[in-house]
């Protein structure tokens, strides 16, 4: 379905992505990095907004840029909000639905029906700017899916969200992914886990991981973690924690002793009941750092030859 | 695909009629009034002025400089130029370029909604400067004036849509700097150079629908084309047509970062 | 378990003042304005016709220096032209001419000092008030506009008046930013050019000669400066959307640019007509015309006659007023329209700046 060939990206000097090779199927994908990884440059290069400097790109095996063709099968949701102040979501939508190549009758018909998938009914006919940025979002939603695109990309389309419009719209776009493909961008591991969906993980502009859910939560877990724990007796500790095994490296600071090893959780676990059996005098056990974000860092030193 | 799908115009057209949509604001409706007042108002005090000193033809003189060349250019500044910049500060350019022809629907629908918008309030700002003038045979030279705010929109219209595509954030500026040498410099150079321009086709218009060929003085011949009027619609039609396509090929390789996003 | 007191923790240092607020405002919004390449090269650009006018006030002080000073005015005032000064040579020589068909001076250096001083005011007049006005009036129209919408847009106005920030020390950062420009753009060259002037003159007694010159300079600096700033800021002031502010600018130079040109036609042609009234008679134009169509000369103010409709038109009400301070024309029926419309204009405009920036810390 998506396919991106040795695809490099530059803004002038800047790298948007550098030398991306990956083929996404039909189906659900994730799209996580940090803020400035390349993610809607990706979106970009994939919706044909952008036309990759070198490399190819292609999109139900054309390329995308100013293809009529193409675009009419996708639906897009920038992470941009919306910023047109007097329109309602109702002429909004309708407006993008009828671009998309409707007649008005069925425009109006399918922005109705898109509207009310996304929860805005009631506040269809306000004009946007006097809505919340979670019913803002809900709109652009509703304009990327009114068209029915066989491809649904949503770039960062849970930001600004309170939880409980998180979970709706996370419940939503879960929805979407079993009639249609879809690709979500996000630094939130965790939201796009819950879709199910094949995880591609990209920093500074490379794609530096790809895989299954479970293959990327493995890959994390098998990634080297310090942990660092506050004892009265750290030398002792010390030792104790090379007896453990499968440690890297122990360092001494004061009374903290900071561990680094491959499997974080099971050490810690085994270490604190044989620091009790032992006597040992425990203040503080702090974990690794087992966000995206610490991910994200362990992978940057890995790509970089970084001994971690 | 669906059976009930649309192509181009269908697009160009949704395009013009969101685009007046959002035309319809109190700002817009106010400065499209003063727009339509401002002819009237300038007519009346130099009607005081000259104490009935003012022939009809030096009131319909001052009539065009005043309606098909000012207020249609400030109109057109006002809609057409931020065509693109609009978009990308709405943070609605990425919605319209994912679409099938949506970058040129962009384009030709507001050029096209500028047009209206602007033709509109210059046709009131005629009647209404008409309605205080002594302009001999008014419904003759309403329709004459007509005609020439049709051509001066559609074709300076399609003259800002290339600063428009080209420094979008620059646009406004980049269109006052083009309206003045092309239109205002180019276009008074009896040379070759001023045949691509609306202003030398508008002035030839005018002065062949007044039957003023005679009367003008010997230099002033200079600055005018005595060609025949249809040769100066198709001209401008050609002008259009041309600008057009180019602004439209310009977007449809344009490229705008997502920083570009506000 | 005792909580530690981590609250706020008092500044020991000393607090500047809170109308220092002025200066940072306007620093910052300066080097943010800087940032534009448009504004660097429009800056660059305002620089330019001062060489242009500095080449003119060289050629006069060369022709004195060389002695050619009487046969060059005799040529003037047969109404030949001056070369080697391009355009500016029609300038000094309708000045010249004015100078030799006016002057009754005792002595040859009486003579001399009377002339400097007539062709140094009309130049630096016909620089402040045409490529400088016009120059001002773009590059203003690049960097206000953003000003206050921008603020607006982005709320930050929230982020201003949370800060020990009154509304008019706000109103006057954002003047400042503005005046410093319009310092750069025109009174910094037109005191650069009296400085140049006074180096390629004779005698170091010319400065002395035209000591008034740099201060007649700073005050149509004001009067150019206060009016616009004030409106193009209430322009801001009213719309979250730049381009439209930057459009409202630019429209009513225009504008009233174009109602000028068409009411003096008007009056052109009724002077001029059978039918009309003469409305400019003698007692209104005591000094004989410039050389027809020359704007530069007009510009310089080498048109004696009374402009009725100044008053209309910012351009021309500034022109005019200029003029005046420069001692060209001190008619009160001359200058007293324009100072009144330029009067009305700061005042509406600073109404709507006061309105406008209490308007979102009301709601």
């Amino acid at each position: 379905m998506i396919a991106l060939d040795h695809v490099t990206k530059l803004y002038g000097s800047v790298i948007g992505v550098n030398d991306v090779t990956v083929e996404l199927g039909a189906g659900a994908h994730g799209l996580l990095g940090p803020n400035g990884a390349g993610k809607t440059t990706f979106l970009g290069l994939v919706t044909g907004q952008l036309r990759p400097t070198l490399g190819r790109v292609r999109v139900f095996g054309e390329q995308p840029f100013g293809n009529p063709r193409v675009l009419r099968r996708i639906g897009y949701c920038p992470a941009a909000d919306l910023l047109d102040r007097t329109t309602t979501p109702r002429e909004w939508v309708r407006y993008l639905v009828r671009l998309a190549g409707f007649s008005a009758a069925a425009a109006l018909a399918r922005a109705d029906h898109a509207l009310e998938q996304v929860g805005l009914t009631a506040a269809a006919l306000r004009p946007l700017v006097t809505l919340s940025k979670g019913m803002r979002q809900r709109a652009k939603l509703a304009g990327a899916i009114a068209h029915d695109p066989d491809l649904v990309v949503l770039d960062e389309p849970f930001n600004g969200l309170d939880p409980v419009a998180r979970h709706d719209l996370v419940t939503l776009v879960r929805g979407w992914a079993t009639t249609r493909s879809l690709i979500v961008a996000s630094h939130l591991l965790h939201e796009v886990e819950s879709l199910d969906a094949g995880l591609a993980v990209i920093l500074g502009g490379r794609l530096v991981a790809s895989g299954g859910a479970a293959e990327i939560r493995g890959l994390v877990d098998a990634l080297p973690g310090e942990v660092t724990i506050r004892c009265a007796e750290p030398r002792q500790f010390a030792e104790l924690a090379f007896r453990i095994g499968g440690v890297e490296g122990v360092r001494i600071e004061g009374d903290a002793v900071i561990v680094a090893t491959h499997r974080p959780v099971a050490f810690v676990e085994e270490a604190v009941v044989r620091a009790l059996d032992e006597g040992l005098h425990l203040g503080e056990v702090m974990p690794a750092d087992r966000s995206l974000e610490g991910i994200f860092g362990h992978l940057v030193r890995l790509h970089r030859g970084v001994k971690a | 695909m669906s059976s009930d799908r649309t192509g181009l115009p269908a697009a160009v057209w949704t395009v013009a009629m969101f685009q007046l949509d959002r035309l319809l604001t109190w700002p817009r409706l106010v400065m499209a009034a003063v727009g339509v007042v401002f002819p009237a108002g300038v007519m009346l005090a130099a009607g005081r002025a000259a104490r009935g000193g003012l022939t009809s033809d030096v009131q319909v003189a001052l009539l065009y400089a005043l309606i098909p060349e000012a207020v249609c250019m400030l109109g057109l500044l006002v809609t057409m130029c931020p065509a693109v910049a609009d978009e990308l500060e709405r943070g609605t350019w990425a919605h319209v370029a994912t679409r099938p022809n949506g970058r040129r629907a962009l384009l030709v629908g507001t050029w096209l909604a500028a047009v209206i918008w602007t033709g509109m309030a210059a046709i009131v700002a005629t009647a209404l400067a008409l309605a205080v003038t002594t302009i001999e045979r008014p419904v003759a030279v309403g329709a004459m004036f007509a005609a020439l705010v049709a051509l001066s929109c559609v074709g300076r219209a399609a003259l800002f849509a290339i600063p428009a595509v080209v420094l979008p954030k620059r646009a406004l500026v980049a269109s006052v700097g083009v309206g003045l040498v092309v239109e205002y410099l180019a276009g008074t150079i009896p040379a070759l150079v001023n045949q691509a321009t609306v202003s030398l086709r508008l002035r030839s218009l005018l002065v062949d629908w007044m039957g003023w060929k005679r009367k003008l003085p010997t230099e002033m011949q200079l600055f005018i084309d005595p060609q025949p009027a249809w040769l100066h619609v198709l001209a401008v039609a050609v002008l259009t047509t041309v600008l057009l396509a180019v602004a439209v090929a310009i977007l449809d390789r344009r490229q705008f970062p997502p920083s570009d996003e506000v | 378990m005792p909580l530690h007191e981590v609250g706020y923790r008092g500044w020991a240092g000393r607090l500047l003042p809170p109308w220092a607020a002025v200066g940072v405002i306007a620093t910052t919004g300066l080097r943010l304005a800087w940032k534009s390449r448009w504004l660097r090269r429009a800056m660059l650009l305002a620089w330019s016709p001062a060489l242009f006018f500095a080449a003119s006030f060289f050629a006069f002080e060369q022709a004195v220096e060389e002695g050619r000073l009487t046969s060059l005015t005799e040529r003037a005032a047969r109404g030949g032209n001056l070369d080697g000064v391009g355009i500016l040579g029609t300038v000094l020589a309708d000045t010249l001419g004015r100078a030799a068909a006016t002057a009754e001076h005792a002595t040859e250096a009486e003579r001399l000092v009377a002339t400097r001083k007539l062709v140094w005011t009309r130049l630096l007049l016909a620089f402040m008030r045409a490529p400088q006005a016009v120059l001002l009036a773009v590059v203003i129209g690049l960097v206000a506009p953003a000003l206050i919408s921008g603020d607006l847009r982005a709320k930050a106005w929230l982020v201003y008046f949370t800060r020990p920030v009154g509304r008019t020390e706000y109103i006057l950062g954002k003047m400042a930013i503005l005046g410093t420009i319009v310092a750069v753009i025109t009174v910094l060259p037109a005191i650069a050019l009296w400085l140049a002037g006074v180096l390629v003159s004779p005698s170091v007694i010319v400065a002395a000669q035209t000591w008034d010159l740099p201060l007649r300079a700073v005050a149509a600096s004001i009067v150019l400066a206060v009016p616009t700033v004030l409106l193009a800021l209430a322009y801001s002031s009213l719309t979250a959307e730049s381009r439209i502010a930057s459009f409202a600018w630019f429209a009513t130079w225009a504008a009233c640019w174009i109602a000028h040109s068409a009411l003096t036609t008007a009056d052109l042609v009724a002077a001029t007509s059978h039918h009309g009234v003469a409305v400019a008679d003698a007692a209104d134009q005591p000094e004989p015309p410039p050389r027809r169509g020359h704007w530069l000369a007009r510009a310089a103010g080498l048109d004696g006659a009374l402009d009725r409709w100044a008053w209309m038109s910012p351009y021309h009400a500034v022109g005019v007023v200029q003029g005046w301070i420069f001692g060209v024309d001190s008619r009160p029926r001359a200058v007293l329209p324009p100072v009144l419309s330029l009067v009305v204009i700061s005042l509406v405009s600073t109404a709507v700046l006061a309105w406008r920036v209490a308007a979102p810390a009301r709601a």
